[in-house]
């Protein structure tokens, strides 16, 4: 038989090297890796304690304004505690409800994606009237009024965002799952004699998974920014608590003249947001079966 | 006597189509009561127009479709009665487009292994070399274990769908269009191919396609479908040269010939 010459040499470049070589999944790595040093290492990498109330030093400006110090880097919020520690312990609970929300609602909008998308039928039905009453239902309404009676705390907020935001994961889920499903290699393991679960596992979730990712991006900066909206409402993490959110919803009283009270956290959510969606576009590119060459 | 290695009565296949909410559904019978029987050793082409219920059936006798109505028996025992790892090791397809039946995440290794784990083998250590015998029977070099489908050609990932149906050594393939997704010269090699191999591993094939040519090519009898009914059924020969039916003659006379003036001539 004849063999093409491109197969001769395999250009089996590894995932590693596809990586380094994309600059969007670079940065935006880059970016939420730091967040996530910080987060982890806050106690060590913040300058004080960012409770610490000095009601004598209170709203320092940065220290590119000339009336700022080194002493407190992004200066102090109303009740003088230093900004720089609140916004590193806050990256703590951004990141948390980021992940949180998003692989508690990734888990129940795959499974139920991927089961309607599958099986169809009865199940199908049932899945997409399950998804059309989730989607006719306002979040942050919902939200807002199940943290109102339940009380707001971060595992509250966690757990509510999570049962709220899965709704992109299955009708995402769902439609790649039946466009996989009608390819022959489903019907060849089948015919081979596969079960189910295995199809499942082995030849659906392999190729849907890119697609899961990027959903898990999108809804992990959703989330995060839901946080901050809630937090901002006064119905988010409570204070003392540093969230990003609430730090802007503490800030607003004094926007217009200590402008950075808002802008600071804002930068800051504004770049893990960026960060996490450059991750998951980079990610989708890095994996898709296409670009192995 | 030939034993009966296919052999299918009164399979009807119905489609239910929905037509609205509040409207009732329209059934749509893709298979009408087909019949059909393939001795061992034979290779019977299905013929007809697209969307006939060829596919249909070779699903059906594949188990991968529930029949409405009529029995499907292989080698002498009706499919429902198959369990699903015994009927994987009787029956394997070959599909039309190699580049859908090869999972795009797997290498052509564990592609082409995967029955052998399906199946529970015993012996896993001998695993490696059977599939290299087996791709070296299906002529793929042994270098692309560790490649993907996108890596390979369409004739080289044809020959590993071939592989992985014929790695359990099946006693039936239903080839479903083998070809029509490859080159005219490729054709060729995978249909000279899939005849070596039925000669060497004794199997029997169902050979479903609308490509008339690889039809006279291949098979030894011919049914003919139309409308999801069976028109017609003869031995090669006699089809070609005797048609009954006159969807046959039809479908015949669609046969393009190098020359069509001296061909009208010797009518």
């Amino acid at each position: 038989m004849t063999i093409e010459p491109s197969s001769t040499t395999p250009k089996s470049s590894s995932v590693y090297t596809r990586f380094v070589g994309h600059q969007g999944v670079m940065v935006g790595a880059f970016i939420v890796l730091s967040i996530f040093v910080l987060a982890l290492f806050a106690p060590i990498l913040a300058p004080h304690d960012p409770y610490n109330q000095d009601l004598l030093a209170r709203l320092i400006p940065p220290v590119w304004d000339s009336r700022g110090s080194w002493e407190h880097i992004f200066g102090t919020d109303h009740l003088g505690r230093d900004y720089l520690s609140r916004l590193i312990y806050g990256a703590r609970i951004s990141l948390l409800i980021g992940f949180g929300a998003a692989i508690i609602s990734g888990l129940i909008g795959t499974i139920m994606g991927v089961m309607a998308g599958y099986f169809g039928g009865r199940v199908d039905m049932v899945v997409t009237f399950l998804i059309t009453v989730r989607l006719s239902m306002p979040v942050v309404l919902v939200a807002l009024a199940v943290v109102a009676i339940v009380g707001g705390s971060l595992q509250v907020v966690v757990m509510v965002l999570g049962l709220l935001l899965w709704d992109r994961f299955a009708v995402v889920m769902r439609t790649s799952t039946l466009q996989i499903r009608s390819m022959d290699y489903v019907a060849a393991s089948q015919a081979v004699g596969c079960s189910t679960p295995r199809i499942l596992m082995t030849e659906i979730m392999p190729n849907v998974v890119n697609n899961l990712i990027v959903i898990a991006t999108l809804e992990m900066a959703h989330a995060i920014i839901l946080e901050a909206a809630l937090s901002f409402l006064g119905l988010g993490v409570q204070p003392p608590l540093p969230s990003w959110g609430l730090m802007v919803s503490e800030g607003k009283d004094m926007m217009l003249f200590e402008p950075w009270l808002i802008t600071i956290p804002g930068v800051a959510l504004f770049l893990l947001v960026l960060a996490i969606n450059l991750m998951g576009d980079g990610v989708r590119d890095i994996t898709a079966p296409e670009n192995r060459n | 006597m030939t034993d009966l290695m296919v052999e299918a009565t009164g399979v009807i296949k119905d489609y239910k189509i929905s037509q609205g909410l509040f409207r009732g559904k329209e059934i749509l019978r893709a298979v009408d009561k087909v019949s059909l029987s393939v001795s061992r050793g034979e290779t019977l082409a299905i013929v007809g127009e697209s969307g006939c219920g060829k596919t249909t059936l070779a699903k059906i006798m594949l188990g991968l479709l529930e029949p409405d109505g009529g029995v499907v028996k292989l080698c002498g025992k009706p499919l429902n009665e198959i369990s699903r790892l015994e009927l994987a090791k009787l029956v394997q397809p070959i599909f039309q487009d190699p580049y859908s039946s090869l999972n795009p995440r797997k290498t052509i290794g564990s592609i082409i292994t995967l029955p052998l784990k399906v199946q529970g083998d015993l012996s896993p250590e001998t695993w490696k070399q059977r599939v290299l015998t087996t791709m070296d029977l299906v002529g793929l070099p042994s270098r692309m274990l560790e490649q993907f489908p996108n890596q390979l050609s369409g004739g080289q990932r044809q020959r590993v769908a071939i592989a992985r149906a014929l790695i359990n050594r099946p006693k039936i393939v239903i080839c479903d269009e083998p070809t029509s997704a490859l080159d005219v010269s490729v054709q060729s090699q995978i249909l000279n191919l899939l005849n070596e191999l039925r000669k060497e591993l004794e199997l029997t094939y169902v050979l479903i396609s609308h490509n008339l040519a690889v039809v006279e090519h291949m098979a030894t009898r011919v049914a003919v479908m139309y409308f999801g009914k069976k028109v017609e059924e003869a031995e090669t020969e006699q089809l070609f040269k005797n048609p009954k039916h006159d969807y046959t003659k039809t479908l015949l006379d669609s046969i393009l010939v190098p020359d069509p003036r001296s061909a009208r001539k010797n009518n």
